[in-house]
């Protein structure tokens, strides 16, 4: 054990700046002509997340084996009085399982990029960008303390910039780029915030000498030391601000937006930001900052309010889109929703694991929806699609299992459902169980939407083109992925991930019965809208899903939201921003510009004496002399007066 | 009346002083160089009729006075060459020797 652990502590700073490495060999790959070749780069990228993976099998195999012992190695970073700032990494249970998580989903990713960018002109500028995302949410993963996060928190939103930007162009995808940074940015800030508010109160409180700042392995400490120590508002608010910061990545009800509209961006990126970002980034910090969430019920309660609003809305706003991509976006605020909800009761261990289900199978699905745009020649709309299913068997039976399995029918989405129906269940919270049952029925309605609409009926006319096989692998690797996850939840994820003690929940078989009928249901309703004609549901379509009809308006167009953020930003903060710059142009460049006007003017007339004339030179001096001899006569003559 | 016919060391400062005045008005005002080192030399005149009027009326036992207006005879002597030589060669060079036209060194 030793060994692994020493291997693990050694190889782990190596681990973090290989990818960095890698991308400054792209560049030099990319420029230098003739000899740039697109395997080599793609090699490369492969190799480090091979790399990654053998690592964090490395990392999962020593957490498992050591009772869940961490290996952590710090440098001493930023050393300033009381202010000791260290960088390192941290492995421990979660973030051997999440490193582990990451390292798969971005190698079979990077495979996927090379046949959806093969023929791109920026071949070599995606890969470089993917790279340096893979060191910055590398080193966000393995950081050892939360200043380490927030630095590689920023990194990792100016590569995401990057990555949507691709297409730059593109005036749609730039500004969805330009879209998700500032609304990111919110969530940084606030995050920032936050985190000064810990640095300064555990300075201030520090006692040990040689204590790590705001180290994760001494968290739960820190928490407590923090709590006992200020008020009830103040922890309030120290705590609430890192939470801001989850909900932006993870496109949580006021910030959803972002996610949405960068359904722009390549097809992979779109995964990674669906699938990998918000578990790397949001949910690895609720999870990891979950000491300080706990001491407060007002920060449990606003996790459940959030999550709840999120998971409700956009599902049902998800059940009426026609865009395949907005589909799945709203469907990753919905289900990263629940995950908000599962860590507001208390479901540590529940919740990590539907996060990472959730990733694995929205990676797949973004991926298996790429390949079918790819193929449909770019069209997004489910509308003019269908009866895929006799041109493309294989992916249709891959976007089938991935959608029963998201839904909560098959594989791990079925393990990751159940476990969140028995924490629920087991809080003897009627509401709460029956809030999530009503979004997984929703869940499994749209995404059997989408598959009856996109897959069978009636065949579309457009024309076919032909998927390279590199994008087409991956898709299988997630099924067996999500597969085998559904075996590991008891032996491998229960043992690693917990808060204080091990969670023991599961579902009886009665509720799995009663899940599984919901969800049974859920699926024929669509079966029977989409696909056969029955006298009944006709009617029904023809009532609810109508253009005119108010529940329909309402989830087509997503509760109005963007519209009453467009008004009120309009309304309020562009008049702010208005005044502002009224102030900037006129009152702090107006004084600017005055005082090089005085200069100006000054210098124009000291300028005039300068004339070149000798004689009127010789005039001001005799005259600035007379002058001097009369102030020192005057002088002498009044102290002659006074008497000194 | 007897302060005018009288003559003392004040009438000869008085006069030294009105000559210096005249010699100052005349270098800032006159529009000729030739005029401008004329008055120059009147005003080293002046200083030098100052000394000589210290050295009779206060201390007439030393002639250092005296030694220091002869000394300023002499250099105004030299100053007239050395300046009729700089007058010939700006004449040379700007056709004219009106002040107001030799305005070189402006800023």
């Amino acid at each position: 054990m030793l060994e692994v652990s020493g291997f693990l502590i050694n190889s782990s700073f190596a681990m973090l700046l290989l990818p960095l490495w890698v991308a400054v060999m792209i560049i030099l790959n990319a420029a230098v002509p003739f000899v740039s070749s697109r395997k080599l780069t793609l090699n490369l990228s492969l190799g480090v997340s091979l790399i990654g993976i053998i690592f964090s099998v490395c990392a999962l195999y020593f957490c498992l084996f050591s009772q869940n012992a961490a290996a952590e190695n710090n440098l001493l970073w930023l050393n300033t009085g009381d202010l000791r700032v260290s960088l390192g990494t941290l492995v421990d249970g979660l973030s051997a399982v999440i490193m582990l998580f990451f390292s798969v989903i971005f190698f079979l990713v990077q495979v996927y990029s090379y046949g959806y960018v093969k023929e791109e002109k920026n071949f070599h500028r995606f890969f470089i960008f993917l790279n340096l995302l893979n060191f910055s949410l590398t080193g966000l993963i393995l950081s050892s303390n939360l200043v380490q996060t927030v630095i590689f928190w920023e990194l990792s939103g100016v590569f995401v910039y990057f990555l949507i930007n691709y297409w730059y162009t593109k005036k749609s995808a730039s500004d969805a780029a330009k879209k998700t940074y500032l609304i990111n940015k919110i969530g940084d800030a606030a995050l920032l915030l936050g985190v000064i508010g810990l640095i300064y109160f555990s300075v201030i409180f520090s006692s040990a000498e040689n204590m790590i700042l705001l180290s994760y392995s001494n968290l739960q400490f820190t928490a407590e030391t923090l709590y006992s120590m200020v008020s009830g508002k103040t922890f309030l608010i120290i705590a609430m601000l890192p939470v801001f910061g989850a909900m932006t990545k993870c496109a949580q009800f006021p910030f959803h937006s972002w996610v949405v509209d960068a359904t722009e961006a390549p097809a992979p990126v779109n995964a990674i930001l669906q699938g990998v970002i918000p578990v790397a980034t949001g949910g690895l910090l609720l999870m990891r900052l979950y000491p300080l969430f706990v001491l407060s019920t007002e920060v449990l309660a606003w996790l459940k309010i959030v999550g709840c609003i999120s998971a409700l809305v956009f599902a049902y706003v998800a059940m009426s889109q026609n865009n395949i991509k907005k589909i799945f976006a709203y469907s990753t605020a919905s289900q990263l929703g629940l995950f908000f909800v599962a860590l507001g009761i208390g479901a540590y261990t529940g919740a990590g694991y539907f996060l990472i289900s959730h990733g694995v199978l929205k990676v797949l699905l973004v991926l298996t929806a790429g390949v079918v745009v790819c193929s449909m020649d770019n069209e997004n709309d489910i509308k003019y699609w269908g009866g895929l299913r006799q041109s493309m068997p294989g992916v249709a039976l891959i976007f089938l299992l991935g959608s029963g399995a998201l839904s909560g029918l098959l594989f791990s989405g079925f393990c990751a459902n159940t476990l969140l129906l028995a924490n629920f269940y087991l809080q003897d919270n009627f509401i709460w169980t029956v809030v999530i049952l009503f979004v997984f029925f929703m869940s499994a309605y749209y995404l059997f939407r989408v598959y009856f609409l996109v897959f069978e009926g009636e065949k579309s006319k457009i024309e076919l083109k032909k998927v390279s096989n590199y994008m087409k692998c991956p898709l299988c690797f997630l099924v067996v992925i999500s597969i085998a996850m559904a075996f590991c939840y008891k032996k491998v994820f229960a043992s690693l991930v917990y808060f204080v003690s091990l969670e023991q929940v599961s579902l009886s078989d009665g509720g799995k019965v009663v899940m599984l009928f919901i969800l049974l249901c859920a699926v024929y309703i669509t079966f029977r809208l989409y696909m056969s004609p029955y006298s009944k549901f006709m009617l029904i379509k023809e009532r609810v899903l109508n253009k005119e009809n108010l529940l329909y308006k309402l989830s087509y167009n997503c509760f109005y939201i963007e519209e009453v953020n467009k008004f009120l930003l309009d309304k309020f903060l562009m008049k702010f921003c208005r005044f502002v710059d009224f102030i900037d142009k006129y009152i702090v460049n107006g004084v600017v510009v005055i005082l090089g006007l005085t200069t100006r003017v000054f210098s124009y007339l000291v300028s005039k004496l300068q004339n070149g004339n000798v004689q009127s030179y010789l005039a001001y001096s005799v005259f600035i002399l007379a002058a001097i001899m009369v102030v020192i006569v005057g002088i002498y003559l009044l102290g002659s007066l006074v008497g000194v | 009346m007897s302060v005018i016919f009288n003559i003392g060391l004040y009438h000869y400062l008085i006069l030294a002083l009105i000559l210096f005045c005249i010699g100052l008005w005349g270098v800032i005002a006159c529009k000729d160089l030739i005029k401008v080192f004329l008055c120059v030399n009147l005003m080293m005149f002046s200083a030098a009729l100052n000394y000589s009027a210290y050295a009779v009326y206060v201390d007439p036992e030393k002639i250092n006075g005296v030694v220091v207006a002869i000394f300023i005879i002499v250099f105004g002597i030299i100053n007239l060459v050395v300046s009729a030589a700089l007058l010939i060669s700006v004449f040379k060079y700007k056709k004219n020797l009106d002040v107001e036209k030799i305005t070189d060194i402006k800023g």
